[in-house]
C-alpha cells in the first residue's frame, strides 16, 4: 500500500536530487516557472487569489486557515503600503519540516512569497527565521536570495518588467511565542514578541501599522506548483475539504523519524507505515498528531484515523503544524507533560494573566506530582486550571498550554493518580 | 447605533467598544489594565464578558461594539472569567494590606472582595521581586505588581519619556527602569494614581497614613502658570497628599511633580512661627500687635515717595489687590510683582502673561513656535498639551538658547546665542512683512519703523526663518515665548517682536509665566503704572529695579526670597541702607532675616482660601486646607488689620468672601482691553556680541519660595554644579577640555563647577541650571560671565 | 552594576547595521535592535550594560527599549558565559529519545551543570524544541546542528572542538 503514497512531490521536490538547494536544481525541476508565467502574462492580483482560494490550499502553520481567502482580506484598491511576511520562526516542539524546506528548497519559499507579494499588493516582503537558526538554515536562505537576487527574479524591475518586490530576510533571537502572526510583527519591528490583541486584524493593520500578510514556510512554498499545475490538481489531491500535500515530522518512537510529504487523508497507519513504524517494534500507546500544544490522541484511535484536518478533528485532536509524535507503550505520561508544561511555562511571554500566572501553576503542580508530593487536592487544582485560561488569552498560547493538560489528565488520569497514591 | 448590554438597550458611535459604553451608563466592569486615556494593552483580562453568540469571553477594553448585539457583563460565562482572571492575579500577589499604602484605594482590593476566593489553592512560594530605588518620588514594591503595564504605557504615551519597561518574560516578566536608574519625567508621579495596586507608592508619604483617614479639600497648584487643579488630602492638619483633581479644560487627570510634591515645605524648618522683630540689633519673637505698633510708626514716619511694595506673584489675587488697596491708601505708589525681570524700557508694557486660547484646545493646534522654554520642565501641563498637538501631527520649531528636552520632537531648531534672539525676530518680521505684504485682511497693520530700522535682508534667505514663518502661516498655529526669557535684557521688546509675529501670521500668542498668578497681580494692579483693572495709573510710581536703585527708606516684601529679585545684589545693598524693612513671609531663611526690621508669618497657600488667575484668565478659587502654622496668619486677614491700624474704616463683618467679591466688581468695572503699544517703540542699536554670556534659566524645583523648600523634589537632580559649554567656545577660551573643573566668574563672585562639554549649548554660551543659593549669588543669567583654567 | 567602559561597534559592524537598517522603512531603526544584539553577542559571547547602552545611542533608542529586548528572547546572554554555548535540546521529541541521558552525559563530560558556564563551555538550560526532532536527540553548539547523537559521537564532537585552534 505504502507504494502507492505520492511522497515529496511538492515542498520536498529537490530533496531526491543532488545539491538540492541550489538555483539550478530548481530551475531544472520547472522553479521559477510560475513566476515567470504571471510576470509575462501580467496576470491579475485578483486571478491568482481566487486560483489559490479554488486550490483548497489551507495555512500548514498550524490553524489551517484558507490560505486565498487570507490574502483576500487585503483591501486591492487601497493605496497603503502592504507586506507580506513568512513565518519562518519554526517552533511548535515536534516541528521540523520548515527547516528542511528551508535547507533544501528555499528557491520554492523565494517563488510563493514573490507570488503571494505580487498577489497581496505587496512590495516588500520579510522572511522572518527563528534565531536558532542562525547558523545553517540562514546560510541557505541567504544564499538563495542572492541567487534569486543575481537572476533579476527579486528587486527592482524583475525580469524587465516595471514590478518591484524586495524580500529581506530577518533573524530572531530565541522565542517560541514569536510563532503567533502579530507576536511576529512585534519582534520584527524591535520589540518582545507579545502577541496584539485583535482586532484590528494584520490585513487591516500589521506590520509598521500597514495590512499585512503572514503566511508559514510550507504554505507558500506550495503556491508555485499551484499556479503551475492549477488548482484542479492541487485540490483532487487529499480529501474534500483538506486538499492537497502536507508535510510530516515523524518523531518520538519512531524507526525511520524523518519529513513525509504526504496527500492529506492519507492514513495515519500508512504513515506510521512509512516511517518504518514503531521503534523496537513496541506498541503505539499514544500519538501526538499536530505538535506539542494539540491534545495527545491513544494509540488505538490514532490508527483508525486519517491524517487530514478533520478526521483528526474527529479523532479529538487538530493536525496542527503536522508534527506527528510517537509514543510507544512503555511511555510515562507523566513525564511527558511534564516537559510540555515546563515548555510553556518557560515560553508564555508574560503579558496576559491566565497564561502567565497559570501555565507555572500547572508546572508546578505537575512538578510536585513527578515528585510524589501531590495531594487529590492538588491533582483537583490542576484539572481546572487548564479551563481557567482557555479562551481567556490575548494568543493561542494560552489555549496551547491547556489543551495537552486536559488532555493528558482525560486519557491517562490513572498514571497520574498512581504518583498520588504512592505518597499515600 | 444601538446594543443590549444585560438586557437594556444603550446607544453607541461607531467605534467604541464595550467598556466605554459601559463606563459612560455606568455598568460595571472590573479592569486593571484598561485606563481611559492609556492605550488599550487588553493583558490583565480582568474586563471579559460575554458577547451572545461566542463560546468565549471577550475583554470589554477591546471589543467594538456591533450594532444590535447583546453583551452581558454579569452572566455565568463573565462571572467565571472575572473570578478565574481574579485568582490567577492573586496567586503570586502578596497579601500584605495591613502594611500597603494602597489599601482603602486598591482596586485589587476591591476586586478581590467581589470575586475572589475565600482560600488560596495555590500553595508554592509567591513570587517576590527585589525593590529598586527610582528616585525620591516613588517607592516601589514591585512584588505587589500585577503587569498591567498602565506605568509602561504612561511613559511612552503621555509622559513622552519611557523610563519603566517590561523586562524578561513570562511569570518572572518584570516592571522596572534600565539599571534601576531614576525616574526623570517632571509628571512621573501620575504613576503612583494610575497603579492600581501598592507597587508604586508615593515616596513622602509612604507608610505614613491610611487612605480612609483622610480629608480631602479641593486646591489649586502653587506653581507654574497654568493653575492645575489639584485635591489635597489632610490627616491631623498636615498634609498627607497631593492628588490630581480631575479638570478637562486644564490638567485633565494629571499633576506635575512639582504639583504633587511641594507640600513638603509647609513643615519646613525656615517657617516663621511668630512675628520676629529686630529690637536692640537682636532678633526676637513678638505679638501681632506689636508688630502692628512698629509698622505703624515705621510708615508714618516715612516720607512720601520713599517707599516701596513688592509682592509675589505667586500670592493670591485678595492679597494682591489687598497689597496695593493698603499701599496706594498710604500714598505708596512704588508698586511692582516683577522682581524677576531684569529690564524695564519706557514703553507702556501692555503685554502680561496669557495665552490667547483656551489650553484645552492647544492639542487642537497645527504649527507651534517655541521661543526659548524650556517647556517641558517648566510648564509640564502645557508641554502634555503640545505632546498631544504633536501626536495630531502638529509642526513644532523651535528658536533657543540650548537644546532643551523635549516630551514631543521638533521639526527644525535654531540654535542661538541669547544676544541674537532679537535679531532672529526681527529677520522673521522682515521675511513676513515681504509675504503678506498683499494681505489685506491685516487692516493695514503696518511693522514700525523702528523695527524696520533694522532690516538687513537676512530673513529673506535664511532657509530655517522661512520655515519657521511658513508653518506659522498655518491656520490655528502658536507661537509661546519661554518664561526664563523675563530675565533677558530685551524681554519686553521680545515680547513686541513676537507679538507682531503673531499678528502677521494670524497665530495665537502666550507669554508664559512661572507663577501661578501673575494673571492676578497685574489684574490687580500690582504695578507702578496700572491700577485695578489694568486702568492707568493717575500717581505714575517706580518700578522694581527703580526703587531699587533709588535707595528708598522704606521697603515691603511680600512672599519673596531675596534671590527672587534679579536685582539680588542691588536689592541687599538697598535694603541694608534703608530705616525699615518690613517682610511677609511663610519662610525665611537666617541670612534673609538680617535685611528685615520686622518679618510678619504668613499663611501658606495650603493655609489660606485664595483665588488664582491661570494663563488662560481662569479664575480659580480654593479654600484653606490647613489652618495656618502657629501664630502665622492669613494675608488677607493681615492686610485687612493693617488698613484697620491706619484708620480705614471697615466693617467689622467684612470677611475673605468680600474681598474677592470687591476685586471681581472693581476688575469688571474698570476692565480694559491691553493692545500692543508701539508709538513709543525704541530699539537700540543691535550689536553683534561675542562675550561670553551665562544661560540656563532655573531649575524647575528652585523657582519659588515653597518648591525649594520641598525636601523631596529637592534630591531627584543631581547634576547641581554643573555648566555646559560647546567645544568651540570652549577652544575660543581656551580651556583644557582634558581637566573636568573649571571656575566661572561674575564680577567679584567665582565658583568652581564640573564641566561638561555639551553641543546643545548655543555658542559663546555658559550653561548652567540656577539650582541653588551659590549660583543665584554668583549672578543672574544673561550676564556676562568669565571662565578659567582651575 | 553600572560599568562606565562605553562600547563602539567595530566599522564592519557600523556598515553591516547599516546595512540592516535598510531593510525597513525609512526612519525606523528600532527594528534593528535584535540583529545589533546578535552581532554583539557573536563578537562579545555575552551582553553587557555598555552594549545595551551603545545599541541605543547607535539606534536613537531609548536604553530600555533594548534592555527589554535583550531579557526577552532566550538567546541573548546578559551573563557571563564560556567561548562555545552548548543547547542540548530536551523538549519532547528529543526526551522520547532519551535526551536526559545525553544531557547528563555532556553535565559529567564538561564538569558543569546545566545552566552554568566554564571558561570554555556554557552549557545552556534550553527549554525550546530546536527542530531537528527526526534527529533526535540533537544538540547545537554555537549554532551548529549535531543530530542522532550517542556517546560517542558526543566525545567525538568535543574532542574536535578541543582540537581545533
Amino acid at each position: 500500500m505504502k507504494n502507492n503514497i505520492k511522497i515529496n512531490e511538492l515542498c520536498y521536490a529537490t530533496l531526491s536530487k543532488e545539491n538540492p538547494n541550489s538555483y539550478e536544481t530548481y530551475v531544472s525541476i520547472g522553479g521559477y516557472s510560475a513566476w515567470k508565467k504571471i510576470i509575462a502574462n501580467s496576470t491579475k492580483p485578483k486571478d491568482i487569489i481566487d486560483n489559490i482560494i479554488d486550490s483548497g490550499l489551507r495555512g500548514r502553520g498550524g490553524a489551517g486557515f484558507s490560505t486565498g481567502r487570507k490574502w483576500s482580506f487585503i483591501d486591492q484598491n487601497s493605496d497603503e503600503i502592504k507586506y507580506l511576511v513568512c513565518n519562518a520562526d519554526e517552533s511548535e516542539p515536534g516541528t521540523c519540516k520548515d527547516r528542511d524546506i528551508l535547507r533544501f528548497n528555499p528557491h520554492a519559499l523565494l517563488e510563493g512569497m514573490l507570488i503571494a507579494s505580487y498577489a497581496i499588493g505587496a512590495k516588500v516582503a520579510y522572511c522572518y527565521l527563528r534565531g536558532e537558526f542562525i547558523d545553517d538554515v540562514y546560510s541557505s536562505v541567504k544564499k538563495a536570495l542572492k541567487d534569486a537576487y543575481q537572476n533579476k527574479l527579486i528587486g527592482k524591475n524583475i525580469l524587465d518588467s516595471n514590478i518591484c518586490i524586495d524580500i529581506y530576510d530577518l533573524i530572531g533571537a530565541g522565542a517560541y511565542i514569536v510563532g503567533e502572526e502579530t507576536a511576529m510583527l512585534e519582534s520584527i519591528e524591535g520589540k518582545k514578541g507579545f502577541p496584539r490583541y485583535k482586532p484590528p486584524f494584520p490585513a487591516e493593520k500589521g506590520l509598521f501599522g500597514c495590512p499585512t500578510i503572514i503566511n508559514n514556510v510550507e504554505t507558500l512554498a506550495s503556491v508555485p506548483e499551484i499556479i503551475n499545475k492549477g488548482s484542479d490538481w492541487f485540490n483532487k489531491i487529499g480529501t474534500d475539504k483538506s486538499a492537497g500535500f502536507k508535510c510530516f515530522s515523524v518523531s518520538g518512537h519512531i524507526n525511520k523519524p524523518g519529513n513525509y510529504e504526504i496527500p492529506l487523508g492519507t492514513p495515519f497507519r500508512d504513515l506510521l507505515d512509512l516511517a518504518g513504524g514503531v521503534k523496537n517494534n513496541k506498541k503505539l500507546k499514544a500519538v501526538i498528531p499536530g505538535g506539542s500544544s494539540v491534545p495527545v490522541v491513544p494509540g488505538d484511535i490514532m490508527l483508525e484515523t486519517n491524517m487530514d484536518y478533520e478526521s483528526i478533528s474527529n479523532a479529538g485532536s487538530m493536525l496542527g503544524s503536522g508534527a506527528v509524535i510517537i509514543m510507544d507503550e512503555d511511555t510515562n505520561m507523566v513525564e511527558v507533560i511534564h516537559r510540555i508544561a515546563r515548555f510553556y511555562y518557560s515560553e508564555s511571554c508574560g503579558q496576559c494573566t491566565p497564561c502567565r500566572e497559570g501555565t507555572g501553576w500547572m508546572y508546578k503542580i505537575i512538578d510536585k506530582i513527578i515528585k510524589g508530593q501531590a495531594t487529590l487536592e492538588d491533582f483537583e487544582t490542576l484539572k481546572s486550571i487548564p479551563h481557567m485560561i482557555s479562551g481567556s488569552t490575548i494568543c493561542a498560547l494560552g489555549d496551547a498550554a491547556a489543551m495537552p493538560v486536559e488532555s493528558f489528565i482525560k486519557y491517562y488520569e490513572k498514571e497520574f493518580l498512581s504518583y498520588i497514591s504512592k505518597k499515600t | 447605533m444601538k446594543i443590549k448590554i444585560n438586557n437594556k438597550e444603550y446607544f453607541f458611535e461607531k467605534g467604541e467598544t464595550i467598556i466605554q459604553i459601559a463606563d459612560r451608563n455606568g455598568i460595571h466592569i472590573p479592569r486593571f489594565c484598561y485606563h481611559s486615556k492609556l492605550s488599550v494593552a487588553a493583558n490583565c483580562r480582568m474586563c471579559l464578558i460575554e458577547q451572545v453568540g461566542i463560546n468565549k469571553p471577550l475583554p470589554a477594553c477591546s471589543t467594538p461594539a456591533i450594532e444590535n448585539q447583546e453583551y452581558f457583563t454579569n452572566s455565568k460565562i463573565a462571572q467565571d472569567s472575572q473570578k478565574n482572571t481574579m485568582e490567577f492575579l492573586l496567586i503570586n500577589h502578596p497579601l500584605d494590606c495591613p502594611v500597603c499604602d494602597q489599601a482603602g484605594m486598591c482596586e485589587l482590593q476591591d476586586q478581590a472582595f467581589v470575586h475572589g476566593r475565600v482560600k488560596s489553592r495555590y500553595s508554592y512560594e509567591k513570587r517576590v521581586l527585589i525593590d529598586y530605588k527610582i528616585g525620591p518620588l516613588i517607592k516601589t514594591n514591585m512584588t505587589r505588581c500585577i503587569h498591567c503595564t498602565r506605568c509602561v504605557r504612561y511613559g511612552e504615551e503621555i509622559a513622552g519619556i519611557k523610563e519603566f519597561g517590561a523586562v524578561g518574560r513570562g511569570e518572572n516578566l518584570e516592571i522596572r527602569t534600565y539599571l534601576s536608574s531614576a525616574i526623570n519625567s517632571p509628571m512621573s508621579g501620575n504613576m503612583i494614581d494610575i497603579c492600581p495596586v501598592g507597587a508604586l507608592n508615593a515616596g513622602p508619604s509612604h507608610m505614613k497614613g491610611r487612605t480612609w483617614e483622610l480629608e480631602e479639600i479641593k486646591s489649586i497648584s502653587p506653581h507654574d502658570c497654568i493653575g492645575s487643579n489639584m485635591s489635597v488630602h489632610v490627616l491631623d492638619n498636615n498634609v498627607f497628599r497631593v492628588v490630581p483633581f480631575e479638570n478637562n479644560n486644564i490638567n485633565e487627570i494629571w499633576l506635575s511633580d512639582r504639583d504633587r510634591f511641594s507640600y513638603e515645605a509647609i513643615n519646613h524648618n525656615e517657617r516663621l512661627k511668630k512675628p520676629v522683630a529686630k529690637i536692640g540689633g537682636r532678633y526676637e519673637e513678638i505679638e501681632w500687635e506689636q508688630a502692628f505698633e512698629i509698622i505703624k510708626k515705621n510708615i508714618d514716619e516715612t516720607k512720601f515717595g520713599m517707599s516701596a511694595g513688592f509682592i509675589s506673584a505667586n500670592s493670591t489675587i485678595e492679597e494682591q489687590y489687598l497689597f496695593q488697596k493698603w499701599l496706594r491708601e498710604l500714598n505708596i505708589n512704588n508698586i511692582d510683582h516683577r522682581v524677576s525681570q531684569n529690564y524695564f524700557s519706557n514703553v507702556d508694557d501692555n503685554l502680561f502673561p496669557k495665552i490667547d486660547i483656551p489650553i484645552k484646545d492647544i492639542e487642537k493646534i497645527n504649527s507651534i513656535l517655541l521661543v526659548d522654554s524650556n517647556l517641558t520642565y517648566d510648564q509640564p501641563i502645557l508641554s502634555h498639551k503640545i505632546r498631544k498637538a504633536y501626536l495630531n501631527n502638529a509642526k513644532i520649531n523651535t528658536i533657543q538658547t540650548f537644546n532643551y528636552k523635549y516630551n514631543f520632537e521638533t521639526s527644525e531648531s535654531l540654535l542661538i546665542n541669547p544676544n541674537l534672539i532679537i535679531e532672529i525676530l526681527i529677520d522673521a518680521i522682515e521675511y513676513l512683512s515681504v509675504i503678506t505684504i498683499n494681505d489685506k485682511t491685516l487692516n493695514n497693520f503696518s511693522v514700525p519703523e523702528e523695527i524696520k530700522k533694522n532690516f538687513k535682508g537676512k530673513g529673506l534667505t535664511n532657509k530655517k526663518i522661512k520655515k519657521f514663518c511658513g508653518d506659522l502661516l498655518f491656520d490655528n498655529s502658536l507661537i509661546l515665548l519661554g518664561s526664563n526669557l523675563k530675565n533677558h535684557q530685551d524681554y519686553e521688546l521680545l515680547k513686541i517682536l513676537t507679538n507682531i509675529i503673531s499678528i502677521l501670521t494670524k497665530s495665537h500668542i502666550g507669554f508664559l509665566g512661572d507663577k501661578c498668578n501673575e494673571a492676578g497681580a497685574w489684574l490687580t494692579g500690582c504695578l507702578p503704572k496700572k491700577s485695578v483693572g489694568l486702568k492707568d495709573q493717575k500717581n505714575i510710581g517706580l518700578n522694581v529695579y527703580e526703587s531699587i536703585k533709588a535707595s528708598l527708606d522704606t521697603y515691603i516684601i511680600y512672599n519673596l526670597d531675596l534671590i527672587d529679585f534679579y536685582h539680588y545684589s542691588d536689592l541687599k545693598k538697598s535694603l541694608s541702607e534703608a530705616n525699615f524693612v518690613l517682610g511677609f513671609h511663610s519662610f525665611i531663611s537666617d541670612e534673609d532675616l538680617n535685611y528685615y526690621d520686622l518679618v510678619l508669618p504668613l499663611a501658606t497657600v495650603f493655609e489660606s482660601p485664595g483665588t488664582f488667575v491661570n494663563i488662560e484668565g481662569e479664575w480659580q478659587s480654593f479654600s484653606n486646607s490647613l489652618n495656618p502654622f502657629y501664630l502665622a496668619k492669613e494675608g488677607w486677614k493681615i492686610l485687612t488689620k493693617l488698613r484697620l491700624v491706619f484708620g480705614k474704616e471697615i466693617n467689622n463683618k467684612f470677611d475673605y468672601i468680600d474681598i474677592i467679591n470687591e476685586v471681581e466688581a472693581e476688575i469688571r468695572k474698570n476692565k480694559k482691553v491691553l493692545n500692543i503699544n508701539l508709538e513709543n517703540l525704541k530699539i537700540q542699536k543691535i550689536e553683534s556680541n561675542t562675550n561670553l554670556i551665562r544661560s540656563g534659566g532655573y531649575s524647575n524645583y528652585f523657582n519659588d519660595n515653597i518648591v525649594r523648600r520641598a525636601f523631596s523634589l529637592n534630591n531627584v537632580n543631581n547634576n547641581k554644579n554643573t555648566v555646559s559649554l560647546n567645544k568651540k567656545t570652549l577652544e575660543k577660551n581656551n580651556i583644557d577640555i582634558e581637566k573636568n573643573k573649571v571656575i566661572i566668574r561674575q564680577g567679584e563672585k567665582s565658583l568652581l563647577a564640573e564641566l561638561i562639554i555639551d553641543e546643545n549649548v548655543s555658542d559663546n554660551c555658559v550653561f548652567m541650571v540656577n539650582s541653588n543659593k551659590e549660583h543665584y549669588e554668583l549672578g543672574k543669567q544673561y550676564q556676562q560671565i568669565l571662565i578659567e583654567n582651575v | 552594576m553600572i560599568e562606565k567602559n562605553s562600547y563602539n561597534f567595530s566599522n564592519e559592524n557600523e556598515n553591516k547595521l547599516n546595512d540592516w537598517i535598510l531593510k525597513f522603512p525609512r526612519g525606523q531603526k528600532k527594528p534593528a535592535i535584535i540583529y545589533a544584539l546578535h552581532l554583539i553577542q557573536k563578537e562579545n559571547k555575552y551582553i553587557k550594560s555598555e552594549h545595551i547602552d551603545a545599541v541605543a545611542k547607535f539606534l536613537d533608542i531609548k536604553k530600555i527599549d533594548v534592555y527589554e529586548v535583550a531579557s526577552f528572547y532566550s538567546m541573548f546572554e546578559l551573563k557571563k558565559t564560556g567561548k562555545h554555548t552548548v543547547s542540548v535540546c530536551t523538549n519532547i521529541s528529543c526526551m522520547l529519545n532519551g535526551s536526559d541521558n545525553i544531557l547528563s552525559y555532556i553535565e559529567r563530560k564538561l564538569g558543569i551543570k546545566l545552566g552554568d558556564t566554564n571558561e570554555k563551555f556554557f552549557l545552556k538550560d534550553e527549554r525550546e524544541c530546536l527542530a531537528a526532532c527526526c534527529g533526535a536527540p540533537m544538540m547545537q553548539i554555537d549554532h551548529k546542528y549535531y543530530e542522532n547523537l550517542t556517546t560517542e559521537k558526543i566525545d567525538k564532537i568535543f574532542d574536535d572542538i578541543e582540537n581545533e585552534k
